[in-house]
């Protein structure tokens, strides 16, 4: 007898002729295990090891010295929250046709996960590098997110949406807000922590 | 690309099971071992996510079909690979899975395994009975069965390996004991 495969026992366990659970998640892990690293995260050019080293004791240094400088005792009363601390909220965009995050083809469209993180409502606009600014909503009721904190409501990447680089910009609150109130907190340069409203940025890539 | 991966993966499961038409037709087979299968289906996410087909996709087009494309296209390469002479017409053409053919020698098989199979689950203790039950009959996830059994993913992992490896032995005991070796008796 040949000895049996894994995905062999694995179908003959479920009781099935079919793909079971097990083998999607091993197909899964596989795919996972084998894709390439990001272009992003492809590594830079070489340097000699002791160039490495170098530029990691400087990193280390520098970031020391930022700690001091930030939480020395004469920084600290002047430039610290005294508030409450309070986890962040976050959202990343993925294209809705391959889930990639932060890249979408003209035509395509956005999907938008969120982590609300105690807020109820969820706007967002994109701005351009020339400025252009595109509205997607304004006020989206999010306490309850779906699973994944995916969100039901995806952006077409019209013709409106040129080629090239954007940022957009996300907008946790507590009450729903309207254009002039988004408009005013932009333009503000930052959100009211008072009422409860956060500003998250994340940047888009559209494709032509 | 795990929610794509969830959301597509038994269409093209299908097609690379049943195979598709060929359009002039002709069939174009899937694949019957199960391993082989499982090793496609694998083959046709690492197309789809690597980063020159995610750079050179559209966008536009529905992503189903492209990858049903990726999958016809190794079903084509496996043919050719065994000899058959395989002609696309239209390369382009829709593409839609056909029921999996399943020979009686096959069928036959399955059901000899099979009914070993329920003796070894059994005969095994109820915790894994429990864990082959949440895990295989109900098709749950890693995440589920471990929620489910207050256990690990790593354990859950642990379990898998260690059921099917006794399985195996199982199997490959009993079909000793069914085919004795000729030679043993003289």
């Amino acid at each position: 007898m040949k000895e049996p495969s894994d995905a062999r026992l694995n179908r003959l366990l479920t009781g099935r002729d079919k793909l079971s659970q097990a083998d999607k998640d091993a197909v899964l892990e596989g795919v996972f295990a084998r894709l390439p690293q990001e272009p992003s995260a492809s590594p830079g050019p070489a340097f000699a090891p002791w160039l490495r080293w170098a530029f990691a004791a400087t990193a280390l240094l520098l970031f020391v010295s930022a700690g001091y400088f930030l939480f020395s005792p004469s920084t600290r009363s002047e430039f610290t929250s005294r508030g409450e601390a309070r986890a962040t909220r976050a959202f990343s965009i993925h294209c809705a046709q391959d889930m990639v995050e932060g890249r979408c083809a003209r035509g395509g469209k956005l999907l938008f996960k969120v982590d609300p993180r105690g807020a109820r409502w969820f706007a967002a606009l994109a701005r351009s590098e020339s400025a252009a600014v595109v509205w997607y909503f304004e006020a989206v009721e999010i306490k309850d997110p779906s699973a994944g904190g995916l969100l039901e409501q995806g952006v077409p990447l019209g013709s409106e949406h040129a080629p090239g680089h954007w940022e957009v910009i996300g907008l946790f609150s507590e009450r729903p807000l309207d254009k002039a109130r988004i408009r005013a907190l932009l333009e503000e340069g930052g959100a009211k922590d008072s009422a409860g409203i956060e500003i998250v940025r994340r940047p888009l890539e559209v494709l032509p | 690309m795990a929610e794509v991966y969830s959301f597509y993966v038994d269409a093209v499961a299908a097609l690379l099971g049943g195979g598709c038409s060929l359009g002039d037709g002709q069939r174009l087979p899937g694949v019957r071992d199960a391993q082989r299968h499982r090793d496609l289906l694998q083959e046709v996410f690492l197309k789809a996510f690597g980063a020159s087909a995610r750079l050179s996709y559209d966008g536009l087009r529905p992503y189903r079909p492209f990858l049903l494309r990726i999958a016809r296209n190794l079903l084509v390469d496996e043919a050719r690979a065994s000899g058959r002479l395989v002609q696309l017409e239209d390369p382009e053409q829709e593409i839609e899975p056909l029921p999996e053919e399943v020979s009686p020698e096959e069928s036959l098989d399955w059901r000899r395994l099979s009914e070993a199979t329920r003796e070894f689950c059994a005969a095994a203790d109820p915790k894994t009975r429990e864990f082959i039950r949440l895990r295989f009959e109900e098709d749950l996830s890693q995440r589920d069965a471990a929620d489910k059994l207050n256990v690990t993913r790593r354990k859950i992992r642990t379990l898998e390996d260690k059921v099917r490896t006794e399985l195996r032995q199982f199997l490959q005991s009993r079909e000793g004991r069914a085919r004795p070796n000729p030679g043993a008796s003289s």
